[in-house]
C-alpha cells in the first residue's frame, strides 16, 4: 500500500470562528491528537488535500502527517479518524488525525472488496451488499488495507457472514460474527403491469383516492379520560 | 395505501421552518447511487410514490430501491369558496420536510448507466433541484 502523505501546519485559535477564517483563507482546518500528547490545531492546503481524500475508498486510513511547527518539520504516523464533508457542495470541511504508536493495536474500518463474478447474478439474483466496511483491531503495520471476499461460488440464497472471513491470526475482527456482509436474494416475481405513464398516473390517483386516516393518540387519551370522568360521576350519584 | 404514518400524536401540525442543511441522512448508506436534494422544501406522499414508480418501471424489477424519506407531516387545507375563520381546515395530504443534502432514494444491484437514468426519471417527479450522487471510489463493472 502506498504511503499517504498530508502536509499541515499549526494554526492559532480554535472553535467555529477560527475554523471559518481558516476555510476562508483557502485551507482545511483540522486537529491532531493522541494519547500522551496535547491536541494541536492544524490547517491543510485545500486543493491537494481534497484530491487525496476523493481518491480514498474508506475515510479511515493510516497516513503520515508532515507537520510544520515553529520552522521545523516533523513526520507523524497518524490515523485519519474523521472526515467532515459539506453535504451539498461536497467540500471537505474538517479533518481529525489521531497519533498512533506502532507497538499499540488500533481499531479501524477496513473496506470490503468482492472478487469474482457470482453465478447467482447470472441466474437473475440480486446481490445485497449490507456491510461495506469491517471494524478490525491490529497493530498499525499489520493492518490490511482491504479485505477481499471471493463471491465466485455464490448461488441464490447464499449469504456471507462476518464469521466466514478468514484473516491473519494477529488481526482481530471486532464486528459481530453473525452480521451479514453479502446476501444473494432471489429475483422478484414480476407482476403484469400497465405500461409507462398510464401506470404512473394510476398510482398517483389511487393514492389520492385513498382517504385512510391514522390513529390519533391524543384523541384516544382524551376519550379515555372523558369515560373515566363519566364513570366517576355516575358512581358518586 | 398512501404513504403516511399509522399512528400520530396530534391530528394537525404547524408549518415550521426549513432552514439550514440536512445534518442526517445526507450520505449514501445502502445503495451505490442516490438522488440528493439540494433545496429545502416539502415533498408530498404522491410525489414520493410517483418517483418510486418511475424508478421501479425503469429498472423493471431488477436491483433494489430504498426510500430514505417519509411523509410524516400533515398539511391542512380549507375547502374552496369557504369564508375565513371557523377553525383550521381538514388534513389534505402528508409531506416529508427535506433540507438540502438529504438523500431521497438509493439504488443498488443494477449497472450504473441504468441507475443514472432511473434516478433522472425520478428527479422529474420531485419539484426541487436534485443531483445524482455516487458512492465514493465505487467502480461500476
Amino acid at each position: 500500500m502506498e504511503e499517504l502523505l498530508f502536509y499541515a501546519e499549526t494554526r492559532e485559535g480554535k472553535g467555529t470562528g477560527a475554523a471559518r477564517k481558516t476555510r476562508a483563507a483557502g485551507f482545511i482546518p483540522g486537529i491532531l491528537y493522541g494519547v500522551g500528547h496535547d491536541s494541536c490545531q492544524i490547517r491543510l492546503e485545500k486543493k491537494s488535500t481534497e484530491k487525496i481524500i476523493r481518491k480514498l475508498e474508506s475515510h479511515n486510513v493510516i497516513a503520515s502527517l508532515v507537520l510544520k511547527k515553529d520552522g521545523n518539520e516533523e513526520k507523524i504516523r497518524t490515523l485519519l479518524k474523521d472526515v467532515q464533508i459539506q453535504p451539498v457542495k461536497g467540500d471537505v470541511i474538517h479533518l481529525d488525525f489521531y497519533r498512533i504508536r506502532m507497538d499499540k493495536p488500533i481499531r479501524m474500518q477496513v473496506p470490503i472488496h468482492l472478487a469474482g463474478t457470482a453465478p447467482g447474478l447470472e441466474q437473475g439474483g440480486i446481490m445485497e451488499h449490507d456491510l461495506r466496511e469491517l471494524e478490525i483491531q491490529a497493530l498499525p503495520d499489520r493492518m490490511p488495507d482491504k479485505i477481499e471476499i471471493d463471491v465466485s461460488n455464490m448461488q441464490i440464497g447464499d449469504t456471507v457472514l462476518v464469521r466466514d472471513i478468514r484473516i491473519a491470526e494477529d488481526v482481530e475482527i471486532i464486528d459481530e460474527p453473525e452480521k451479514t456482509i453479502i446476501s444473494m436474494l432471489a429475483p422478484k416475481v414480476v407482476k403484469e403491469e400497465v405500461e409507462g405513464e398510464e401506470a404512473t398516473g394510476e398510482a398517483e390517483t389511487a393514492v389520492k383516492e385513498e382517504t385512510a386516516e391514522p390513529e390519533v393518540i391524543s384523541q384516544q387519551k382524551a376519550e379515555e379520560r372523558r369515560k373515566e370522568k363519566e364513570k366517576d360521576s355516575q358512581s358518586k350519584k | 395505501m398512501p404513504l403516511m404514518p399509522k399512528r400520530i400524536k396530534y391530528r394537525k401540525a404547524q408549518r415550521g421552518r426549513t432552514t439550514g442543511k440536512s445534518s442526517r441522512g445526507n450520505m449514501l448508506f445502502y445503495g451505490d447511487y442516490g438522488l440528493q436534494i439540494i433545496a429545502p422544501g416539502w415533498i408530498t406522499n404522491t410525489q414520493i410514490e410517483a418517483a418510486r414508480v418511475a424508478i421501479v418501471h425503469h429498472l423493471k424489477s431488477r436491483g433494489k430501491v430504498w426510500i430514505r424519506i417519509f411523509p410524516d407531516k400533515p398539511v391542512s387545507k380549507k375547502p374552496a369558496e369557504t369564508r375565513m375563520g371557523k377553525g383550521k381546515g381538514d388534513v389534505s395530504h402528508w409531506v416529508a420536510v427535506v433540507l438540502p443534502g438529504r438523500i431521497l432514494f438509493e439504488i443498488a444491484g443494477v449497472p450504473g448507466d441504468l441507475s443514472l437514468v432511473a434516478l433522472e426519471r425520478a428527479s422529474h417527479k420531485i419539484p426541487f433541484k436534485t443531483k445524482i450522487v455516487r458512492r465514493y471510489a465505487y467502480k461500476p463493472e
